[in-house]
C-alpha cells in the first residue's frame, strides 16, 4: 500500500515538474496558450507599430460601401478604403496582402474597437468631428472630402440645382440613429422646411425603400449617393442635389490616440500617396523613379536616403514597396471611385497643385 | 392513386385495361376528397385559387425580368465559405468528403440492409410526376386562362411530358406487380440510382451566368456549371456510394453494432478534426513538438496512468476521492496562483475531469480498459490542443477563417455540442433534491429564457469586453458561440428535464437498492432513458438553433444571411464586373431556400428516427 | 431521505462520509464558485469602467433624447425615458396585434390540416412546413423587401381609395377610432362587461336548477350590447363624474410621497401574506394539513421575500413612487378633461387621409386618419404573425388529435354535423391541451418582435440601440432590456400557469 502512495506522489511531482519546467523554459508558448485570444491592448510603452510587426499582419476595420469597401465573389476585399489598409500593410510589412479585414463593424462601435485595440487601423469612411477627436482616437490626413446630399426623382421636378426647400413636405429614407439623420434634420430646420423621415436599419435598406417609392428622397454622403445612382437600373430618373453639400464630411483613417510612432506611419502613408501623385510616381514607373528621382523629396521617400523612413521604424524602401503594390493616390481613386461615377477633376478631392479647387495637399517630405 | 375497396372486385374483371382503372379511382377519389359537399367544393375552389395565385406569384418573380440571379450564382463561393482562400479550397472539399464518407457509412450501419417497398417508391414517383404537371400547368401559359406566363411554352410542355412519363412509369410498374405487392427494392439500389441521378443532374444543370457585353449591358445567359463545381460534387457522390458499399461489407463481416459504435466516435471526432485541423490548417511547430510537447504529453500519459491506478481502486474509495480532488485543486491552482498556461494547464483540466469521473466506472476487471481510454483521451486531446495552439498556414484576410454556410453549420453544431453537457447539468440541478442547486438552475433557465436571443447576442458582442480582464480579446465568432451555448443550454435543459420527469421513480429506487452510487444511478440508469425520451424535442431544438444562427447577421458576423443582405449588395462595377446593388430579394430567396432544405430534411429525418426508436409507443 | 435514516442508525459516521454533510458542502462550494465568478466578472467590469468610455449610469433617462423616431406615439421624445416608452409601446403594439392575427390564422391552419378536403389539408401542410422551416429574420427582411413591390403612393392610390390604400409607404385603412366622449362611453362598456358576467352566472344557475337550456352566452352578449349600445347615445349623462375625477386628481397631487410609499409597502406585505395564507389553505385537506414539501417551503419563503423586497424597494426608490403618484394624478386629470363631451358619437369611422405637398403636389404621405401601418411595422407584423401562426397551427392540430377518436365517432353517431362536432365536442376538450404551448408561442412572438431592429422597426431594442450609441453605455441599456423582457416573460408565464391550474381544477 505504502509504495502505491509513493507512486502517486511521484506522479504528481512529475506532472508539476513538467508544467513548471515548460513555464520557465519558454514564455512564448504560455502566451500562445490562451488559444483564440490575442493580447490586443498595447502594453505600456509598446507602439501598435511593434505589434503589427510582431504579428506580421495589420488588422484593419472597413465597412461595406460600394466603391469604398466590398467583398468580391472570390472573397477578395476591394475598394478605396481597403486600398489604404493595403498601402499601410505594404509600407510596414512589405506585403499588401498582410491585412486582416474586420468587416461589418457597426457604425456605433467603430471608435470603440480602435480605442480598445481590437483593430490597428480604421479605414471606414469615418467623418472627422469635434467630439470624436476627444474619444481616444486620432485622425490621419483627410483622404476624401465628402458632404451630405439628397437624392430625389426627376419626375418629382427635382433638378441638380434644386434647393433644399424643394423637398418641403416630402419623406426621406435614412438609416436610423446616424449622424446622417441628424444632419438632415438640422439642415431641414435651417431651411425652415418640414420633412418626414422613414428610418431603416441600414443604408442598404434605405436605398431599397427609396427606389421602391417608400420615400421621396434619400440622403447620405455624396459619394455613396453617386455609387448608388450609378448602380440603379433607371439611372436617369435619379437626381442628386443640392448643388453644394449641406454638411462637411472629411473622411480620414482613424488610429488610437497617444501613439505617435504608429500615427506617424499612417500619416505618412497617406502623405506619401499624395506626394507620389503630385510627382507622377506610379506603380509602373516607381522603380525608374527611385533610380532617377524627379525631386530630392520624392527621392527620399522612395528610399534614396532612407534615414527618415528608418527613423520612423520602417524599412528605407517602405514607400517604394507601397506604391508598387497599390499605386499612388490618383491610381487608387481612379481604380475604385471613378468607375462608380465619382468624377475627380474639379472637386475638393483634386490635387491642390492642379489649382482647380482641389484640397488634397501633403506636407513636404524632408 | 389509391385503389378503393368497393370497386376492387369490379376492376378485377377488367385487368387488361389498367389505365381505365386509374381513371375511375382518381375520379372517385376526387369526389370523396374534394367535392363531397357544397362547403367542401367551395373550400377546394378557394384553396385552388390561393395556391395558383401564390405559385404564379413566386414563379413570376423567379422567372421574371427583374431579378438578377447572377448575384446568387456568381457569389456561390462567398455564400458557402466567405473569405476562404480559393487556392486552399481543397480543404473544404476534403471536409465535405469526410462528412459524405461518414454519411455513407451511417446509411449502411443504420438500415443498410433495409428494403424499401417498391409500391411506396412508385407512389412517390407518381406524386413527383403529378407535382411537376401541376406546377407546369399553373406557371406555364394556358390558352384560355392566361397568356403571359412566367414559364415558356416549351418548358411547360417538357415538364408535362416528364411528369406524365414519371406517373405512367410508376403506374406501369404498379400494374405489373399487382400479384406480388410485397416486392421491395434494396437500399443500395435506391442510393445508386439517386447518385447517378444527382451526377447527371449537376452535369446537365444550366444556371444563369452574369455577362456584361461591350456596352456594359447586363445579361444572364444560361450556362452549365463550372467544372470546378461539377467534378468535386461528382467525386463526393461517388465517395458516399463507395463508403456505403464498404460499410455494407463491414456489417456483413463484423455486424452492425461494431460499425455503429465506431461511427458515433468518428462523427464526434470529425468535428474538431475538420474545424481545427483541416479547415484551420494549423502550422504546427514540429521542432517545439519534438523537443517539448511530446514530453509533456508522455508525462501526462504515464503520470496520469499511475494516478489512475490509485484513484480507480474500488477497495479504497476515500483515497481515490481525495486524490481526484487533489487533481482538481491542482488544475485550479494552475490558473491561480501558479498561472501556468498552454498545454500543461489544459491537459491538467482534462486529467482532473477524467479522475473525477473514472472512479464511478472503475471495476476490478475494467482497469485495462480504463487505462487504454485514458491514453486515448490524452493523445487525442493533446493533438487538438497542439493543433489549435498555432498559427494558420492560410493567408486569410477576414476576421475569422470561416464564413457563410460553413460558419452557420459549424456554429450551430459547436454551440449545441457545448450546450448539451451544460444542459444536462442544469436539468439535473433543477430536478435535484438539493435546494441550492435547484434554485441556481431555475434562476439560470428563467433568466436566459426570459430575454430574447438577440439581446444576449448584442451583449456578447458589445459588453463581453467589459467582463474579462483588460487585454483579453476574443474573436467575434467565439463570443457568439459562447452566447449561443449559454442560451441554448437553457432551452435544452428544459427539454431534458421533461425526460427526467418521465423516468419512473422505481428506476432510481431499484438502482439505489442495487447499491449504485448517486452518480452511477444518474449516468447509467436515469439519463440514458431520459435522453431517449426527449429525442423529438431535442431535434426540434436543433432545428430552431440552426435557424437562430441567422441572428448573428445583426451583430455583424458574416454567415449566410449577412452575406446576402450586406456583402453582395455592396458589390459594384469595379469589384466584380457586375453590380448587385438592390438584389436583396433574390439573395433572400436563395438563403431561405438553403435554410429550408436543411431544416426540412432534419425534421423529416427526426420523424423517421422517432418511428425507428418507437418513441412514444412504449 | 436515505441519508437521514443512515444518520439515525449509526451515529458514528465520520464527517467525510456523511452524505448530508457532503451534499451541503458541495452546494456551498458551488455557491462560492458562482459568487467568486460574479465577483471576478464585476471586478473586471468596474476595472474596465474606470478607463473606459462607457459610463454605467441611468442619467440619460432624464436627459433630452436629442433624436427623432420614425414611429410611435410621439416622434420627438423629450427624454431618454420617453424614447424608451415609445419603444415599449411599439413592442406591445406589434406583439398584441401579432398575437391576435397569429391566433386567428393558426386556428384556421390547424383545423385545415385535419380537413377531410385533400387540397385544403395539403395547402395547410405546405403553409406550416414553409413558414416554420425558414428563419424568422430571413422572413422579416424578405417581407420588407416584398413590400417595396407595392407601388408609389399617389393621390388616387387604391385598391379602394379612401378606405384601403396600399403603397410602398405602408398600408392605411379606414377603421373606427375613439372620438370625443370615448372615455365617457368606456364607463358603459366596463359596466356592460360586469353586468354580462352577472347575467351569465344567473343564467347558468338557472340552467343548473331547471335543467333547461338557458342560452347563457346569448344572454350575456345581449346584456353587454344593450348597455354599451345605450351608452353610445346617453354617454353625456356621466359627464358630471368629472368632478369626482378632479377631486381624485387633486388628492393624488396633494398626497405626500412618504404616505404613498407606506401604503404601497403595506400593500406589498399584505399581498404576500394573503398569498401565503391562501397557499396554505389550499394545502389543507379534510384530514389535516398536508406535509409541506421543500418546494412548498420555497414558494412560501419566496413569496415572503418578494413582499419584503417590494416593500423595501418602495422606500429605496423615491422616484418610482413619485412617478407612480404623478401617473395616477395624470390619469385622473386626463379623465377629468375627457369627461366634457356634451353629445355626439363616442367612436367614429375614420378614413385615411393623404397629405399632399410639393409645388406640383408630388409628395404624398399618409395623414392623420384611419389606421396607418408603416413598412417597418408591416415587416415585423407579417413576419411574426405568419411564423407564429405555423407553430400555433401545429399546437391546435396536436390538441385536436389528442381528443380520443371515440369522442368524434360518438358525436357523429349522435347526429352532429362536422362543424357542430368541432365546436361542441372536440374544441372544448382540445382547448386544455392547446393553451400551454400556444401561451409559449405568444411569449415567443413577443420576444421575437425584438428582431424588428433588422428592418428598422423601433421597438425597445431598436430605440435602446440608438440611445446606447448616443450615450455610449450599452451596459445600462442591457439592464433595462433584461428588466423589461424578464418582467414580461415572468408575468406571462405566471398567467399561463394560472390558467393551467384553473383548467385542471375544472377538470376535476
Amino acid at each position: 500500500m505504502r509504495n502505491k502512495y509513493l507512486l502517486a506522489l511521484t506522479a504528481m511531482a512529475l506532472v508539476v515538474a513538467a508544467c513548471t519546467d515548460s513555464n520557465g523554459g519558454d514564455t512564448a508558448t504560455t502566451e500562445a496558450g490562451t488559444t483564440e485570444t490575442t493580447e490586443a491592448a498595447p502594453a505600456a510603452g509598446q507602439s501598435v507599430l511593434d505589434q503589427v510587426l510582431e504579428n506580421g499582419s495589420l488588422s484593419c476595420g472597413v465597412g461595406s460601401v460600394p466603391g469604398f469597401s466590398a467583398v468580391t465573389a472570390d472573397g477578395d476585399d476591394v475598394g478605396f478604403d481597403v486600398d489604404f489598409c493595403r498601402a499601410v500593410a505594404a509600407a510596414v510589412l512589405g506585403d499588401a496582402e498582410a491585412v486582416t479585414f474586420r468587416t461589418g463593424i457597426p457604425g456605433t462601435e467603430r471608435i470603440e474597437v480602435v480605442t480598445s485595440g481590437q483593430i490597428d487601423l480604421l479605414s471606414r469612411t469615418t467623418t472627422q468631428t469635434q467630439s470624436r477627436m476627444d474619444s481616444g482616437v486620432e485622425y490621419a490626413p483627410i483622404v476624401f472630402y465628402d458632404g451630405q446630399k439628397m437624392m430625389g426623382r426627376a419626375s418629382d421636378g427635382i433638378t441638380a440645382d434644386s434647393p433644399l426647400t424643394a423637398m418641403d413636405g416630402g419623406t426621406v429614407c435614412v438609416a436610423t440613429g446616424t449622424t446622417t439623420e441628424l444632419n438632415l434634420l438640422e439642415a431641414a430646420n435651417g431651411a425652415g422646411i418640414s420633412v418626414e423621415t422613414v428610418t431603416t436599419e441600414n443604408r442598404d435598406q434605405a436605398i431599397e425603400q427609396f427606389t421602391a417609392g417608400a420615400c421621396d428622397f434619400f440622403t447620405s454622403d455624396a459619394s455613396a449617393n453617386a455609387s448608388f445612382k450609378a448602380a440603379l437600373d433607371t439611372e436617369d430618373d435619379w437626381v442628386i442635389f443640392p448643388g453644394s453639400a449641406f454638411s462637411k464630411e472629411p473622411l480620414a483613417p482613424v488610429y488610437i490616440a497617444n501613439d505617435r510612432r504608429w500615427g506617424n506611419v499612417i500619416d505618412w502613408v497617406v502623405n506619401a500617396l499624395i506626394i507620389f501623385e503630385e510627382a507622377g510616381v506610379t506603380a509602373a514607373n516607381a522603380d525608374d523613379m527611385a533610380a532617377n528621382p524627379p525631386t530630392p523629396g520624392v527621392g527620399r521617400l522612395l528610399g534614396g536616403e532612407g534615414e527618415i523612413q528608418t527613423a520612423m521604424g520602417l524599412s528605407a524602401d517602405a514607400f517604394l514597396t507601397m506604391v508598387k503594390a497599390t499605386g499612388n493616390y490618383g491610381e487608387i481613386y481612379d481604380r475604385n471611385l471613378t468607375p462608380i461615377g465619382l468624377a475627380r477633376p474639379g472637386t475638393s478631392n483634386d490635387l491642390w497643385l492642379n489649382g482647380a479647387g482641389g484640397l488634397l495637399y501633403a506636407p513636404p517630405a524632408r | 392513386m389509391t385503389s378503393l375497396g368497393p370497386t376492387e372486385s369490379v376492376l378485377d374483371a377488367e385487368r387488361e385495361s389498367p389505365p381505365q382503372k386509374v381513371a375511375i379511382g382518381a375520379f372517385d377519389w376526387m369526389r370523396k376528397h374534394l367535392f363531397s359537399s357544397v362547403f367542401n367544393t367551395t373550400l377546394t375552389v378557394i384553396a385552388l385559387l390561393i395556391a395558383v395565385f401564390v405559385t404564379r406569384g413566386i414563379a413570376g418573380f423567379i422567372f421574371g425580368d427583374r431579378p438578377k440571379w447572377g448575384s446568387v450564382t456568381e457569389n456561390m463561393r462567398l455564400y458557402m465559405t466567405f473569405g476562404y482562400p480559393p487556392e486552399q479550397i481543397f480543404r473544404v472539399w476534403l471536409s465535405v468528403g469526410i462528412v459524405f464518407a461518414l454519411f455513407g457509412l451511417t446509411l449502411a450501419a443504420w438500415g443498410g440492409g433495409n428494403r424499401v417497398s417498391a409500391n411506396r417508391l412508385a407512389s412517390s414517383v407518381t406524386k413527383l410526376g403529378g407535382t411537376l404537371v401541376a406546377l407546369a400547368l399553373v406557371t406555364g401559359p394556358f390558352p384560355i386562362l392566361w397568356d403571359d406566363a412566367p414559364l415558356s411554352l416549351r418548358a411547360e410542355i417538357i415538364m408535362v411530358v416528364i411528369g406524365f412519363a414519371l406517373g405512367g412509369l410508376a403506374m406501369f410498374h404498379k400494374a405489373r406487380t399487382e400479384e406480388q405487392p410485397e416486392r421491395t427494392i434494396s437500399r443500395t439500389g435506391i442510393l445508386a440510382g439517386s447518385v447517378v441521378f444527382f451526377i447527371a443532374f449537376i452535369w446537365l444543370l444550366q444556371v444563369p451566368t452574369p455577362m456584361l457585353d461591350a456596352d456594359g449591358v447586363y445579361s444572364e445567359p444560361l450556362a452549365p456549371l463550372a467544372t470546378t463545381t461539377t467534378w468535386p460534387w461528382t467525386l463526393m457522390a461517388v465517395i458516399m456510394m463507395v463508403f456505403f458499399l464498404l460499410g455494407g461489407v463491414f456489417v456483413d463481416r463484423r455486424g452492425e453494432e461494431r460499425l455503429r459504435s465506431v461511427l458515433v466516435a468518428s462523427w464526434l471526432f470529425s468535428y474538431p478534426l475538420i474545424v481545427f485541423v483541416i479547415l484551420r490548417a494549423p502550422d504546427i511547430d514540429w521542432n517545439q513538438f519534438w523537443t517539448r510537447d511530446i514530453w509533456i504529453v508522455l508525462g501526462f500519459v504515464v503520470g496520469g496512468g499511475l494516478l489512475l491506478l490509485l484513484v480507480a481502486d474500488p477497495e479504497r474509495p476515500e483515497r481515490g476521492r481525495i486524490l481526484s480532488l487533489g487533481t482538481v485543486v491542482l488544475a485550479i491552482a494552475m490558473f491561480w496562483p501558479l498561472s501556468i498556461g498552454g498545454l500543461p494547464r489544459n491537459l491538467m483540466i482534462v486529467t482532473a475531469i477524467y479522475m473525477l469521473v473514472a472512479p464511478s466506472f472503475a471495476a476490478k476487471g475494467a482497469m485495462k480498459r480504463t487505462l487504454a481510454n485514458w491514453v486515448a483521451v490524452v493523445l487525442i486531446a493533446s493533438f487538438f490542443m497542439i493543433a489549435m495552439d498555432t498559427e494558420m498556414i492560410l493567408q486569410i484576410s477576414k476576421e475569422s477563417f470561416l464564413g457563410g454556410l460553413a460558419l452557420t453549420i459549424i456554429l450551430a453544431l459547436g454551440a449545441l455540442g457545448l450546450a448539451f453537457p451544460l444542459a444536462i447539468l442544469v436539468a439535473l440541478g433543477r430536478q435535484s433534491r438539493m435546494p441550492i442547486f435547484r434554485q441556481l438552475s431555475i434562476g439560470y433557465v428563467e433568466l436566459i429564457r426570459g430575454v430574447p436571443l438577440i439581446v444576449w447576442l448584442i451583449m456578447a458582442i458589445g459588453l463581453f469586453g467589459f467582463f474579462v480582464p483588460t487585454g483579453v480579446e476574443l474573436d467575434k465568432v467565439i463570443r457568439v458561440l459562447v452566447a449561443f451555448t449559454i442560451f441554448w443550454a437553457a432551452y435544452l435543459a428544459e427539454n431534458i428535464r421533461g425526460g427526467l420527469q418521465a423516468v419512473g421513480k422505481g428506476q432510481t429506487e431499484a438502482a439505489e437498492a442495487l447499491g449504485m452510487t448517486a452518480f452511477q444511478t444518474t449516468t447509467l440508469i436515469v439519463l440514458p432513458q431520459a435522453l431517449r425520451l426527449v429525442i423529438p424535442p431535442i431535434v426540434g431544438q436543433v432545428i430552431t438553433s440552426f435557424k437562430d444562427t441567422s441572428l448573428v447577421a445583426i451583430v455583424g458576423v458574416f454567415e449566410l444571411l449577412n452575406i446576402a443582405i450586406r456583402s453582395i449588395p455592396a458589390q459594384t462595377v469595379p469589384t466584380s464586373n457586375f453590380t448587385f446593388i438592390g438584389t436583396v430579394s433574390e439573395n433572400l430567396l436563395f438563403v431561405a431556400m438553403v435554410y429550408w432544405v436543411f431544416t426540412y430534411t432534419m425534421s423529416r429525418s427526426s420523424l423517421r428516427l422517432e418511428e425507428k426508436l418507437g418513441v412514444g409507443k412504449r | 431521505m436515505t441519508a437521514k435514516t443512515r444518520d439515525a442508525d449509526t451515529t458514528r459516521v465520520p464527517l467525510w462520509r456523511n452524505v448530508t454533510v457532503l451534499k451541503w458542502l458541495a452546494q456551498i462550494a458551488t455557491v462560492a464558485v458562482v459568487v467568486l465568478l460574479f465577483m471576478w466578472l464585476f471586478g473586471n467590469f468596474s476595472a474596465n469602467q474606470e478607463g473606459g468610455t462607457s459610463p454605467f449610469s441611468f442619467r440619460f433617462l432624464n436627459e433630452p433624447a436629442g433624436f427623432q423616431l420614425g414611429e410611435g406615439f410621439t416622434l420627438t421624445p423629450e427624454s431618454g425615458a420617453q424614447a424608451l416608452m415609445v419603444g415599449i409601446v411599439n413592442t406591445f403594439k406589434v406583439a398584441l396585434l401579432g398575437i391576435l392575427m397569429a391566433t386567428l390564422l393558426g386556428v384556421i391552419v390547424g383545423i385545415s390540416r385535419l380537413s377531410s378536403n385533400w387540397l385544403v389539408a395539403k395547402f395547410a401542410t405546405s403553409y406550416v412546413e414553409f413558414l416554420r422551416n425558414i428563419p424568422l429574420l430571413v422572413q422579416m427582411v424578405f417581407w420588407l423587401a416584398l413590400l417595396t413591390l407595392l407601388g408609389k403612393l399617389t393621390a388616387d392610390t387604391g385598391p379602394i381609395p379612401g378606405f384601403l390604400i396600399t403603397s410602398s409607404k405602408g398600408v392605411a385603412f379606414a377603421f373606427v377610432v375613439p372620438a370625443e366622449g370615448f372615455f365617457q362611453w368606456l364607463l358603459f362598456v366596463v359596466a356592460g362587461i360586469v353586468a354580462a358576467r352577472y347575467v351569465k352566472r344567473w343564467r347558468r344557475r338557472l340552467r343548473d336548477e331547471t335543467g333547461n337550456e338557458t342560452h347563457e352566452l346569448s344572454w350575456a352578449l345581449g346584456t353587454f350590447v344593450a348597455i354599451a349600445g345605450v351608452g353610445l347615445a346617453i354617454h353625456p349623462l356621466v359627464g358630471p363624474l368629472r368632478h369626482l375625477w378632479g377631486a381624485l386628481e387633486s388628492f393624488f397631487v396633494g398626497l405626500p410621497v412618504i404616505v404613498f410609499q407606506v401604503v404601497l409597502a403595506v400593500v406589498a406585505l399584505l399581498a404576500a401574506a394573503l398569498w401565503i395564507r391562501r397557499f396554505l389553505a389550499s394545502l389543507r385537506t379534510p384530514a389535516g394539513m398536508a406535509k409541506l414539501t421543500d418546494d412548498d417551503y420555497y414558494r412560501i419563503v419566496f413569496a415572503g421575500a418578494v413582499g419584503v423586497v417590494g416593500a423595501v424597494a418602495v422606500f429605496m426608490l423615491d422616484e418610482v413612487a413619485q412617478t407612480l403618484l404623478n401617473g395616477a394624478a395624470n390619469v385622473f386629470g386626463g379623465l377629468e378633461s375627457a369627461y366634457h363631451a356634451a353629445a355626439g358619437w363616442p367612436i367614429v369611422w375614420s378614413q385615411p387621409v393623404l397629405n399632399i405637398a410639393g409645388d406640383q403636389g408630388q409628395f404624398v404621405t399618409y395623414g392623420d386618419g384611419g389606421v396607418v401601418f408603416t413598412p417597418a411595422f408591416l415587416g415585423v407584423f407579417i413576419g411574426v404573425t405568419l411564423y407564429t401562426s405555423a407553430f400555433i397551427g401545429e399546437a391546435v392540430r396536436a390538441g385536436i388529435l389528442s381528443v380520443p377518436k371515440g369522442q368524434t365517432e360518438a358525436g357523429l353517431a349522435s347526429g352532429l354535423t362536422r362543424t357542430q362536432l368541432l365546436r361542441l365536442v372536440v374544441l372544448p376538450q382540445a382547448f386544455r391541451v392547446i393553451i400551454p404551448p400556444v401561451g409559449n408561442q405568444y411569449l415567443n412572438l413577443a420576444k421575437n418582435t425584438s428582431l424588428g431592429i433588422a428592418v428598422g422597426y423601433l421597438e425597445i431594442v431598436g430605440v435602446g440601440q440608438i440611445l446606447a450609441a448616443k450615450i455610449g453605455s450599452r451596459a445600462s441599456m442591457a439592464v433595462i432590456w433584461m428588466g423589461f423582457y424578464l418582467a414580461m416573460s415572468l408575468t406571462f408565464s405566471a398567467m399561463i400557469n394560472w390558467y393551467n391550474r384553473r383548467s385542471l381544477i375544472v377538470e376535476r
